[in-house]
C-alpha cells in the first residue's frame, strides 16, 4: 500500500462510503440474521458433537451422538416413516398437479374459479385442517367411512389408529393440501411455453394428447424437477400435521423425523442428540438440493 | 372427421370432469367444517350427511366467543402478524436495496451467506435459536417470536430479485441529479416495487398467521398463545362439543380467506417468485 | 413527516437489535442467570415487595375453585408477597414447564403435573433441595404419609411437598345399577369380578350404555397395568405380569362391556360421558369428586368404591401426588419456601379439604374437613380414606420416558395393533435402550 496514486485513493474513498452506506442498509436485517439464522446454524453444528441438555451440562462426545442415533429404534422408525411418507406423498402431489395444470390451461370455462378454489387447502392453517380430517378419518361416525360402509365396503380402516393405516391417512390429506401450490407453479411454468412450438406441433398433424406427451412435459421438464425437490424437501419436514393428527401414533407408526426431534429437543431436553438427528435431516435436504444445484449446472452448461 | 369431433368431444367431457372432481373434493372438506360448526352435537356425525342444516345454530360461534380465550388467542394473534410483517418489510427492503444497488466488496459474499442459509430447515436452526432467545431472557414472550420471524433471509431475496429488474440507470441518474440513497430508496425503488411487497406482505402474513412451531416451542403461558396453539388445544383438550371445535377452526381460517380473495393476484405472484430461486 | 416516522421506527428496531445482539454475546453459554433477573432482584431489596410466579395448567378452569382461596389467604397472611400465576392448558403443561424453567422464565414456584413427572424435572436440576430448608425450620414431614417417601425423595433429599394426593378409586352410578337390579360394586374387589359385573350391567341395560370405562388417555390406563403384580417396578421388574392386565383389557372391548378405546379417542369421549349416564362405572382419580359435585344437575345418584386389584396380589390402590417445588434458580427463597409450606401445610390443606380434592397434609382436622365437605354417603367417604397404595416403582432419570415408552405401546395393543405378548417384548427391549441411553 505504499505505492498510492490519486485515483487508487479516491477509488478507495469510495470503496468507503460505498460500504458503509451499504451496511447502514444491511444493518436492521443483517443483524437479526447473524444473532437468529447463522450463528444457530453453527451453533447446531456444535451442539450435535455434546450431551448439552439445555440446562447444565456440556460434555464433547466427538461422533458419539452420531453413532447412538442408528441403534434408536426411535429414530430408525421415525426415519423410516419420514421416506415413506416421501415417496408416497410426492409422486401423487406432482402428478395431480402436472395433471390439473394442463387442464386448466386447455381452454376451461371459469378456469379462475377452479383455480381460486384449488388454493383452499393450501392457504388454509395446517391446525384447522388437520382437525377437519380427524373428524372425517373417524372410525365409527366419520363421514369417509359412512360413505364406504354406504356404497358395500362392509369394514372400512379405522384410520387413525391402525398401524397399517394411519400414515396413510396422514398423507392422503398431505396430497389434498399440495395440490394447490404446486398446480400454480405449473401454470407459470406453462404460460413460459413458446406458443410457436404447439403451432408448429398442430401443423405436423399432432392430436392433444401427442401435443402434451411431445411438447407441453418436456417443456415442464426443469419445473417438474424443481417442484419435486421442493415438494421432497418440504415432506422431510412434516411435523404441525402429524402432531396435531397422532403425536405419532398409535404406537410409533406415525412418527417422524421432526417430530422426533422436537421431542427430544423440547420434551426430554437432549438438546445435543437432538441436533445430531437435526444434522441428519440437514444432510438429507443437502443431498437432495446438492442434487438440484448440479441438475441446474448441466441444464445451464 | 366425425371420429375425431367425437375424440374431442370425450376429451373436453373427461376435462371438465377431471378439473370439476378436483375441485370438488378440495371444498369438501371445507363445507363439511362449515355445516358442522353450524350443528349440535348429534348432528355433527348424522348420516347421510345433511350439508345444510335444518336450524343453524349460531350459539357454537358465540359460545367459542365468549367462553374460551378465542378473542384473546385472535388478538395475540393478530398483533404478531401485523409487526412481523412490518418489519419484515422494512428490514428485506432496506437489505436488498444494498444488495442489488450499492457495489460494495463483500456483497456477493454475503448475500451466498444468505443464499446459504435459506436451504437450512428450520428445524435444524431452532434448537440454538431456543438458547439464544433464553439467553436474552425472552422465552415465553411475543418478542420472541417476532425477533425470529421478522428477519428471515427469504424476504431479502424476494425484494433484492425484483429490485434487480429495475434499471441502473434510473439510479445512477437519481444518484446525479443529488438524491442521497435513502432518498433513492424511498423515492424511487419503493413506489416501483410495491407489487413485490404487497406479495411479500401476504407471504408473510399467511406463514405468520399459520404457524405453529415456533409458538409451540416458545409460548407457555396460555394468556400469549396464538390462534393455532388454541385450536390445537380445543381438540386435543376431550372438548366434545364437536360444533364448537368446527366453528372455532372455520374462525381461525376466515381472516386469511379474506386476505386471498382480496388479493389472490399477489398471493400466487408471491408464491411463485418464492419458487424461482434456484 | 412520513419520513419521521420510517426513521423513529427504523432506529428503534436498530436499538432493540443491538441491545439483544449485546446481551447475547455478554454472557457465556453456560451461565445460566439472565441480567435481568439480577435486575429483578435489585428491585427486591429496595422495596419489600415480593412477586413470586407460581406455574400450573388449566388455571383458566381450576383457577376459582381450587388455586385462588388458597392464594388470596396466603397473600393476605403475607401482604408483602403477591403471586403471579403463569400456565398453559393441561396438554402442554408438561412440555411448557420444562420450557419454562429451562428458559429463564422467573419462575419461583411450579407444580409438577404428576410425581411421575418429578424425576425427570429433578434429574434436570430444576427443583431446589428442600432438605436444608426442612432442617432449618424443623419442619414436620409427618402429616403426608408415605408419598414423600414413595414420591419426593431422590437421594435421601426431599425436592417437593405433596400438594394433594389421588387415589384411584372406581366411580358408579347408582342409578344404571338400581334399574338393571343390579348390587353396586364393593370396596372389596379383583378386577376379574369388576369385569364380571361390567358385562352383567352391559347386558341388563339398553343398547349404548357401557358398564366400564376408563378416562380414555393412556396414562389413566396404564397404572392398572403396574397394579398386576405386588411390589412392581416399572424400571426393573419383570414386565410378562402386565398381560394379564392388557387380556382383562381386550375383553373388555371385545364383549362391549367398555368401549373400543380407538373409538373413544377419536371422538375425544372424556367423563362427561359418565355424566351424562353412559358409563356405569369410571376409573379415576379423586380428584373426580370435585368434578362430579361441580357438575349441575346431573340426574343420578352416584358412588365410589375402593380400588379394584389383581387376583393373587395385595389389596393395593393406585396412588399419585401432585408435587409443588421451589425453581432451583429463584431469587426469593424464603418467600417461596412461605409459600410452599402454606399451600401444602395445614392452611393450605385445610382450604383444599373444602373442595374436595384430598390434600396432600392429612391431619384429624383436614380429614373431618374433607369428609364434612363431600356430601357423599358413608361407604364412598370410607372407600376414599385409608388406602394401601402401590406407584410405578422407584425413579430413575429416564423414569418419564420409560412410562411414556409403555403408554405408547400399550396403545397399539388397545387399538388391535399388537398382541400382550409382542407389548411385553417391545416395551422391554425400549425400556433396555431407555436405560442403556441414560447411562
Amino acid at each position: 500500500m505504499s505505492k498510492t496514486n490519486t485515483k487508487k485513493k479516491k477509488s478507495a474513498a469510495i470503496i468507503r462510503r460505498n460500504r458503509r452506506k451499504a451496511y447502514l442498509f444491511l444493518m436492521p436485517n443483517f443483524i437479526g440474521f447473524i444473532v437468529f439464522t447463522l450463528i444457530p446454524v453453527a451453533m447446531a453444528l456444535f451442539y450435535s458433537f455434546t450431551n448439552y441438555d439445555g440446562n447444565r451440562r456440556m460434555d464433547f462426545l466427538g461422533l458419539s451422538n452420531f453413532l447412538k442415533l442408528f441403534h434408536d429404534s426411535s429414530f430408525t422408525i421415525s426415519l423410516r416413516n419420514t421416506i415413506v411418507y416421501t415417496i408416497g406423498t410426492v409422486p401423487l402431489i406432482i402428478l395431480f398437479s402436472l395433471l390439473v395444470s394442463v387442464l386448466m390451461n386447455n381452454g376451461i370455462k371459469g378456469a379462475s374459479v377452479y383455480r381460486a378454489i384449488m388454493l383452499f387447502p393450501h392457504i388454509a392453517s395446517i391446525v384447522a385442517v388437520t382437525v377437519v380430517w380427524q373428524f372425517l378419518y373417524n372410525a365409527k361416525s366419520g363421514p369417509i367411512n359412512q360413505i364406504l360402509r354406504s356404497i358395500g365396503v362392509s369394514n372400512p380402516p379405522s384410520w387413525l389408529s391402525d398401524e397399517k393405516t394411519a400414515l396413510i391417512a396422514v398423507m392422503i390429506m398431505i396430497v389434498w393440501k399440495g395440490i394447490g401450490y404446486y398446480m400454480i407453479i405449473y401454470l407459470a411454468g406453462l404460460k413460459g411455453i413458446p406458443a410457436d412450438q404447439y403451432e408448429a406441433a398442430t401443423m405436423d398433424g399432432a392430436n392433444t394428447w401427442e401435443k402434451l406427451i411431445y411438447v407441453t412435459v418436456p417443456n415442464l421438464r426443469p419445473v417438474t424437477f424443481y417442484a419435486t425437490i421442493m415438494c421432497i424437501i418440504n415432506s422431510f419436514q412434516v411435523f404441525t400435521p402429524i402432531y396435531v393428527m397422532t403425536k405419532g401414533g398409535p404406537g410409533r407408526a406415525t412418527s417422524v423425523l421432526v417430530l422426533k426431534i422436537y421431542e427430544d429437543a423440547f420434551v426430554n431436553y437432549k438438546f445435543g442428540y437432538a441436533s445430531a438427528e437435526a444434522m441428519i435431516l440437514f444432510l438429507l435436504i443437502l443431498i437432495v438440493t446438492l442434487i438440484q444445484f448440479y441438475h441446474n449446472k448441466k441444464l445451464e452448461a | 372427421m366425425k371420429n375425431m369431433k367425437d375424440r374431442n368431444l370425450i376429451f373436453t367431457i373427461l376435462k371438465y370432469a377431471i378439473v370439476l372432481a378436483l375441485t370438488i373434493s378440495m371444498l369438501i372438506p371445507f363445507l363439511w367444517m362449515i355445516s358442522a360448526s353450524f350443528k349440535t352435537n348429534m348432528e355433527v356425525f348424522s348420516f347421510p350427511i345433511q350439508w345444510i342444516p335444518e336450524t343453524f345454530h349460531f350459539e357454537n360461534y358465540s359460545n367459542i366467543w365468549e367462553i374460551s380465550d378465542y378473542p384473546k388467542m385472535f388478538f395475540n394473534t393478530v398483533k404478531l402478524t401485523v409487526i412481523i410483517t412490518i418489519l419484515q418489510i422494512i428490514t428485506s427492503t432496506l437489505a436488498a436495496y444494498a444488495f442489488s444497488k450499492i457495489v460494495f466488496p463483500e456483497r456477493n459474499l454475503l448475500f451466498l451467506l444468505y443464499l446459504a442459509t435459506m436451504m437450512v430447515p428450520y428445524q435444524v436452526v431452532m434448537i440454538p435459536q431456543f438458547s439464544i432467545i433464553r439467553k436474552m431472557g425472552l422465552s415465553n414472550t411475543h418478542l420472541a417470536l417476532i425477533l425470529i420471524q421478522a428477519f428471515t433471509p427469504m424476504g431479502v431475496f424476494l425484494i433484492k430479485q425484483f429490485f434487480d429488474g429495475i434499471p441502473n440507470e434510473l439510479i445512477e441518474a437519481a444518484r446525479i441529479d443529488g438524491l442521497n440513497e435513502f432518498g433513492i430508496y424511498r423515492k424511487i425503488m419503493l413506489p416501483l416495487s410495491k407489487s413485490a411487497m404487497v406479495s411479500l406482505a401476504i407471504l408473510t402474513i399467511t406463514a405468520t398467521w399459520n404457524d405453529f412451531l415456533a409458538p409451540l416451542i416458545y409460548i407457555s403461558d396460555s394468556k400469549l398463545y396464538t390462534i393455532q396453539l388454541g385450536l390445537r388445544n380445543l381438540c386435543s383438550e376431550y372438548t366434545t362439543e364437536y360444533g364448537q371445535i368446527m366453528a372455532a377452526s372455520v374462525m381461525s381460517v376466515i381472516p386469511i380467506f379474506v386476505v386471498y380473495c382480496l388479493f389472490q393476484r399477489f398471493f400466487e405472484e408471491g408464491m411463485i417468485s418464492g419458487a424461482v430461486k434456484g | 413527516m412520513k419520513k419521521k416516522v420510517l426513521y423513529l421506527l427504523l432506529s428503534t428496531v436498530m436499538v432493540t437489535m443491538a441491545a439483544c445482539g449485546g446481551s447475547s454475546s455478554d454472557e457465556g453459554t453456560t451461565d445460566d442467570k439472565s441480567s435481568n433477573e439480577s435486575s429483578l432482584d435489585a428491585e427486591a431489596s429496595n422495596d419489600e415487595q415480593v412477586t413470586l410466579r407460581l406455574a400450573l395448567w388449566d388455571y383458566e378452569v381450576d383457577g376459582p375453585t381450587t388455586y385462588d382461596p388458597i392464594i388470596e389467604a396466603f397473600e393476605k397472611a403475607n401482604p408483602n408477597i403477591s403471586i403471579e400465576v403463569v400456565g398453559s392448558p393441561s396438554a402442554d403443561y408438561e412440555t411448557k414447564l420444562t420450557t419454562m424453567l429451562s428458559g429463564g422464565d422467573n419462575v419461583d414456584l411450579f407444580f409438577a403435573k404428576s410425581n411421575t413427572a418429578l424425576p425427570g424435572l429433578q434429574s434436570k436440576g430444576f427443583c431446589m433441595d428442600l432438605t436444608p430448608l426442612f432442617e432449618q425450620n424443623e419442619y414436620d414431614l409427618s402429616n403426608y404419609g408415605t408419598v414423600i417417601d414413595q414420591h419426593m425423595t431422590f437421594g435421601g433429599d426431599v425436592y417437593a411437598l405433596p400438594f394433594r394426593t389421588n387415589d384411584w378409586v372406581l366411580f358408579y352410578n347408582k342409578d344404571i345399577f338400581d334399574a338393571a337390579g343390579v348390587n353396586y360394586p364393593s370396596d372389596d374387589m379383583t378386577w376379574e369380578e369388576v369385569g364380571e359385573l361390567a358385562k352383567e350391567i352391559t347386558e341388563k341395560t339398553e343398547e349404548g350404555i357401557y358398564g366400564f370405562s376408563f378416562f380414555p388417555k393412556t396414562g389413566f390406563i396404564f397404572p392398572v397395568l403396574a397394579g398386576t403384580e405386588d411390589g412392581f417396578d416399572i424400571t426393573t421388574s419383570d414386565l410378562s405380569c402386565m398381560t394379564k392386565a392388557l387380556d382383562w383389557i381386550l375383553d373388555m372391548q371385545e364383549s362391549g362391556a367398555m368401549e373400543e378405546y380407538a373409538e373413544s379417542v377419536s371422538m375425544s369421549k372424556d367423563q362427561t360421558y359418565f355424566f351424562k349416564g353412559e358409563w356405569a362405572m369410571i376409573y379415576d382419580g379423586s380428584w373426580f369428586v370435585q368434578n362430579m359435585n361441580n357438575q349441575e344437575d346431573l340426574g343420578f345418584e352416584w358412588g365410589i368404591a375402593k380400588s379394584p386389584y389383581w387376583e393373587g396380589t395385595q389389596k393395593n390402590g393406585f396412588v399419585t401426588s401432585t408435587p409443588l417445588c421451589i425453581s432451583a434458580t429463584t431469587e426469593h427463597t424464603d418467600e417461596a419456601y412461605k409459600f410452599l409450606t402454606f399451600v401444602c401445610g395445614e392452611e393450605g390443606a385445610s382450604i383444599l379439604a373444602k373442595t374436595n380434592l384430598v390434600p396432600g397434609f392429612m391431619d384429624d382436622t383436614v380429614l373431618e374437613a374433607y369428609k364434612e365437605n363431600l356430601n357423599l354417603d358413608e361407604s364412598s367417604i370410607a372407600a376414599l380414606v385409608d388406602n394401601v397404595t402401590y406407584s410405578f416403582g422407584k425413579p430413575n432419570t429416564v423414569f418419564s420416558q420409560i412410562i411414556s415408552a409403555g403408554q405408547k405401546e400399550m396403545e397399539l395393543v388397545l387399538t388391535g395393533n399388537e398382541t400382550p405378548e409382542e407389548f411385553v417384548e417391545n416395551f422391554e427391549a425400549q425400556r433396555a435402550e431407555l436405560i442403556e441411553s441414560a447411562e
